[in-house]
């Protein structure tokens, strides 16, 4: 099961502090702490009940049975969160979590142990990156998604694709066909009309006329079409 | 600053967030922060064989850095606008 927790982006803990809360690293502290809340990971795996404590970069689940089971996730894993509550089948209230395991968009998650995820499929099923924490006070779980959000908002990705840079999904022929029409001056068109407005005006058999019209065009710079 | 300037126009209206994970949700738009975290109402999941647990989910929130796409209703695309914002903001202005 830790493996496969890993493989998720879990961290197993085995050790708590003297107190039974987590074991904190230098500057953390334990914001929130939800209490009798049951832990099922992927579709099934029944870990019981346990303490959630939530601290400024991770949440730490710990098992109130067992000392030495616990996991802790970094909020940049957990991909989306929401309150389920089911009406129409016996699935008790839960806070519904995925997580970001990393493999495929190029580790964003949070440090996923577990190397050989996708290739090791003892039980013959794929564990999938969700799950639910089912408090035994449904009405904690507004505070407890409330939690969880804050949690997210307090831990942006600091990514090297800056918003300056911006990395953007494009339709290519799209951008050239919008910079071609932006290169013969269709975007900008009161630029290049100036003070003149009949500089565009279509030649008319007047030879006045014609003799304006083709005098070179003062200040458009690119407004001849390539090949004339 | 300019999608999150713009994906607050769409509060109210429905969008369908794709996951990079391929999990794409229905819902109408509850709100948006800077980050580009989205919270969705009233979401159905549009490939829910895959995430069987998620058919009694109703609100979510869903962290902006794992969103590919979102799939706005064209009838409340301005493109106009847009392409306005965009060629202002690529002068740096």
């Amino acid at each position: 099961m830790l493996e496969q927790a890993e493989s998720i982006g879990l961290q197993p803990v085995a050790e708590r502090s003297a107190d039974g809360g987590p074991l904190l690293e230098d500057e953390e502290s334990v914001l929130h702490k939800f209490e009798r809340l049951q832990l099922v990971i992927g579709a099934s795996t029944d870990q019981g009940e346990g303490s959630l404590f939530i601290t400024e970069w991770r949440i730490v689940w710990l098992s109130a049975a067992d000392p030495t089971l616990g996991y802790s996730c970094e909020f940049p894993a957990v991909s989306m969160h929401a309150v389920a509550t089911d009406e129409e089948s016996s699935h008790r209230p839960c806070l519904y979590i995925q997580l970001d395991a990393g493999d495929e968009e190029g580790g964003l998650g949070g440090g996923a142990g577990g190397g050989s995820s996708g290739e090791e499929e003892e039980e013959g099923e794929e564990l999938l990156p969700e799950l639910r924490l089912i408090p035994a006070d449904a009405s904690q779980l507004e505070a407890m998604f409330q939690a969880f959000c804050d949690g997210a908002e307090r831990n942006p990705d600091f990514s090297e694709e800056d918003e300056e840079t911006g990395a953007c999904f494009y339709d290519e022929d799209e951008v050239l066909a919008g910079a071609a029409a932006a290169a013969i001056g269709v975007g900008d068109v009161e630029e290049l009309v100036g003070e003149d407005p009949a500089r565009f005006e279509d030649a008319d058999d007047d030879e006045e006329e014609e003799e304006e019209a083709q005098q070179p065009a003062a200040g458009g710079a690119a407004v001849q079409p390539n090949g004339c | 600053m300019l999608f999150y300037s713009y994906f607050k126009t769409l509060v109210g209206k429905e969008v369908t967030v794709e996951l990079k994970n391929d999990l794409a949700i229905t819902g109408t738009l509850h709100s948006v922060d800077q980050y580009l975290n989205i919270k969705l109402n009233n979401i159905r999941v549009v490939n829910e064989q895959k995430y069987p647990h998620m058919l009694s989910v109703r609100a979510c929130f869903v962290r902006g850095s794992v969103v590919r796409y979102v799939q706005l209703p064209p009838g409340s695309v301005d493109v106009e606008l847009l392409h306005d914002a965009t060629r202002r903001e690529a002068r740096g202005g």
